[in-house]
């Protein structure tokens, strides 16, 4: 993977992204460079993925490089507290499929790893080394997330 | 009935979701309207072209990635002792990068209680400590950057032992199956079998502390099965199997001691022989960095702000919590499986009332209006990604309201915060540190005045083959040995020999290296460090 390729198209967007969370350029600037120093570490693996799966890729290291830093920046580590100083990117499906209204609900990291594991296909290991998460985390949560997407659409179609 | 949702239906329901998730992430990012930082690319280029020569992972701060930098072991240097280094030298590493003084200070006190790890167990010994580490599973640094501890038993006995011994410091526990000292003799064993057997492939392994288990890496394909039939018994949830191919990089001087190592546990250096050398007296330089109005500086700095972090506590007659008070808690938290912290009376936690507590965000709501001696109960429900969510339980028990003063420097306040006897020792001690911070450039000038002058004789056969069979640079590892002969030969020249005294502050230093490898090895990184002092002028 070629390195001017990925700053030209995704640098910028990741940049805004990190600042977004961070609000600190210097802190933006250093989850940009462990997004890219995770993607350097598989360039092969990344530079084979279609273009939106490494947007989609990229959008969730660099999230989740960010919400390390917020999280060493914080002096609690209690998610609470940095739940409060992170807006998440909400998501408003309008199409109307219970499916997707229900994914859509999720909380935050539930979706991501979701969406990573249905939508790209990635494996556990793989949304591991993209979120920070261990395996078992990421298990958890999918285990929790397809839990509640039944629960919604239960609920909405008693 | 329930209707299953399909693998399909997922894909395109999700695929749908996340084109809508990606636009409002990016609507969200350009709220920022944060210009991209001048030199940007730059350092990013330079990180990513930095990352592809060392062509490896970087290592995060965390323990049980260090011990799973273990790897790289046995297959590139064969050699057990070198792993111990390495890891010490990765967890030293770790230590100094991650500026958590208080973790770093737990795990030693840990490591002490319980007698050490695997490498490191001469080094630690307690006997009360000894009886609990049949318990520990292992430690590593948790998001919050505080101490994980890891417990094969969570019951209350067994999380006030540790407690006990980590005195004020608050950690957090978790359960695991497997105890350190089981998953430390399994992976001993498998490094045996594999020496044994010369099983290829295995580009790493050691003990993972946050997983608890032993995790191997296959540099080409899954061994897993040969290495279970190798080793003769089941215990597969102890591992776990990872592809792997990159490799780990050392920093110069780790490196450099390492294959000093492997250069002479191999015999490549008996026989070799410095054959004349210039002035050393002439060589001896003083660190540039050692200006006295610095290190005084320096030193007197450090001192002051000990003492203004440790001020002296005095209790009040108050008894009921009013917001801004100062207060020493006692507090536990649990659920029904575990208790993840728990703080005693005899070593209180400190609180602000009305102020947002660290350790706990809750307890910092419901001081005000707390009598001394009285105990609340009150329940929170847990974040979605930590203790999966459940409702904890903690109970908070106010002992004292108090003031404080600031700490006057003495002898006792020396002993009480710092560990050394006296005021003049612990001065002693901070000049010598803040000395040796210069101490590799000047030893590296030292070199380059000595080493033009030296005469070597050097088994060139032996060490042409050796540099061949392990694929590594001959001339570097001329310049390993030449150096280390060099050492020799002034220490003989100034009488320096490595005493107990020496061994015990190098060890008391370096409080991870295994005194196990008591070696030549050992002894010459003893001596090279009591000659590097004596050439430096470092009292």
């Amino acid at each position: 993977m070629d390195f001017t390729e990925l700053y030209d198209q995704h640098a910028g967007r990741m940049f805004r992204l990190a600042s977004a969370i961070l609000r600190n350029p210097h802190d933006a600037e250093d989850a940009v460079q462990e997004a890219f120093l995770t993607v350097a570490r598989k360039k092969d693996f990344y530079a084979a993925m279609s273009k939106e799966k490494l947007a989609a890729a990229l959008t969730v290291i660099v999230k989740s490089r960010a919400i390390d830093i917020l999280r060493r920046r914080t002096e609690s580590a209690d998610m609470d507290l940095i739940g409060q100083t992170l807006p998440d990117a909400a998501v408003s499906v309008t199409s109307g499929i219970l499916l997707e209204e229900a994914i859509a609900s999720l909380p935050g990291r539930q979706r991501d790893v979701l969406l990573l594991s249905c939508a790209d296909g990635f494996t556990t290991a793989e949304i591991a080394e993209m979120t920070g998460l261990t395996r078992e985390n990421v298990r958890k949560l999918l285990y929790r997330a397809k839990k509640q997407v039944r629960a919604y659409m239960e609920e909405e179609t008693k | 009935m329930k209707e299953p949702i399909n693998k399909k239906d997922w894909r395109e329901a999700a695929g749908n979701v996340q084109k809508e998730w990606l636009k409002e992430t990016d609507r969200f990012a350009a709220l920022s309207e944060a210009p991209l930082p001048e030199g940007m690319e730059a350092r990013l280029r330079a990180a990513w072209q930095a990352d592809d020569a060392a062509g490896k992972p970087r290592l995060r701060r965390s323990f049980p990635r260090a011990a799973a930098v273990v790897i790289t072991l046995l297959l590139l240097f064969g050699s057990l002792l070198a792993v111990d280094q390495k890891v010490q030298a990765q967890v030293q590493d770790w230590l100094q990068r991650s500026n958590q003084d208080h973790a770093t200070s737990a795990y030693h006190t840990l490591l002490r209680f319980i007698g050490g790890t695997g490498y490191d167990r001469s080094l630690y010994r307690n006997a009360k400590g000894e009886a609990y580490r049949k318990y520990y599973g292992g430690a590593y640094l948790g998001m919050d950057d505080r101490l994980v501890i890891c417990l094969t038993d969570t019951s209350a006995e067994i999380t006030d032992a540790f407690q006990e011994a980590l005195g004020d410091y608050s950690f957090t526990v978790r359960k695991v199956t497997y105890s350190y000292d089981e998953l430390d003799e399994m992976m001993k064993y498998v490094s045996s079998r594999i020496q044994e057997e010369h099983i290829g492939g295995i580009s790493s392994f050691g003990v993972n502390e946050r997983d608890n288990c032993i995790e191997v890496r296959f540099s080409e394909e899954d061994r897993s099965e040969e290495l279970f039939s190798l080793l003769g018994r089941d215990e597969r949830d102890m591992f776990r199997f990872e592809e792997y191919t990159g490799f780990v990089v050392f920093d110069d001087e780790t490196n450099d001691r390492i294959w000093l190592e492997i250069l002479l546990k191999n015999g490549i250096i008996d026989g070799c022989r410095l054959t004349a050398h210039g002035d050393f007296e002439a060589a001896r330089t003083a660190l540039p960095e050692a200006s006295e109005d610095r290190i005084s500086e320096d030193i007197e700095e450090t001192i002051r702000n000990k003492v203004a972090y440790n001020p002296i506590i005095i209790p009040l007659e108050k008894q009921v919590m009013e917001k801004g008070d100062l207060g020493k808690i006692a507090y536990k938290v649990y659920d029904e499986f575990e208790v993840y912290s728990n703080m005693s009376a005899e070593y209180p936690e400190t609180v602000c009332c009305g102020e947002t507590v660290p350790f706990n965000p809750h307890i910092g709501d419901i001081l005000e209006g707390l009598k001394v001696g009285e105990t609340i109960t009150f329940t929170y429900d847990t974040a979605p990604d930590r203790h999966d969510n459940r409702k904890m339980t903690c109970d908070v028990t106010l002992l004292y309201i108090y003031r404080t003063e600031p700490a006057e420097l003495s002898d006792d306040f020396v002993r009480a915060n710092t560990g050394y006897g006296s005021v003049e020792e612990w001065r002693a001690a901070l000049r010598r540190q803040l000395l040796r911070n210069g101490q590799p450039e000047g030893w590296e000038r030292i070199l380059n005045k000595l080493l033009p002058a030296c005469e070597f004789s050097i088994d060139e056969e032996k060490l042409s083959a050796f540099a061949e069979k392990r694929k590594q640079s001959e001339a570097w590892f001329r310049k390993l040995i030449e150096e280390y002969l060099l050492v020799e030969a002034i220490a003989e020249e100034y009488g320096l020999s490595v005493t107990e005294a020496d061994r015990n502050a190098y060890f008391e230093q370096n409080y991870y290296m295994s005194r196990d490898s008591q070696s030549a090895v050992t002894e010459e990184r003893v001596l090279r460090q009591k000659v590097m002092d004596y050439m430096t002028f470092v009292p």
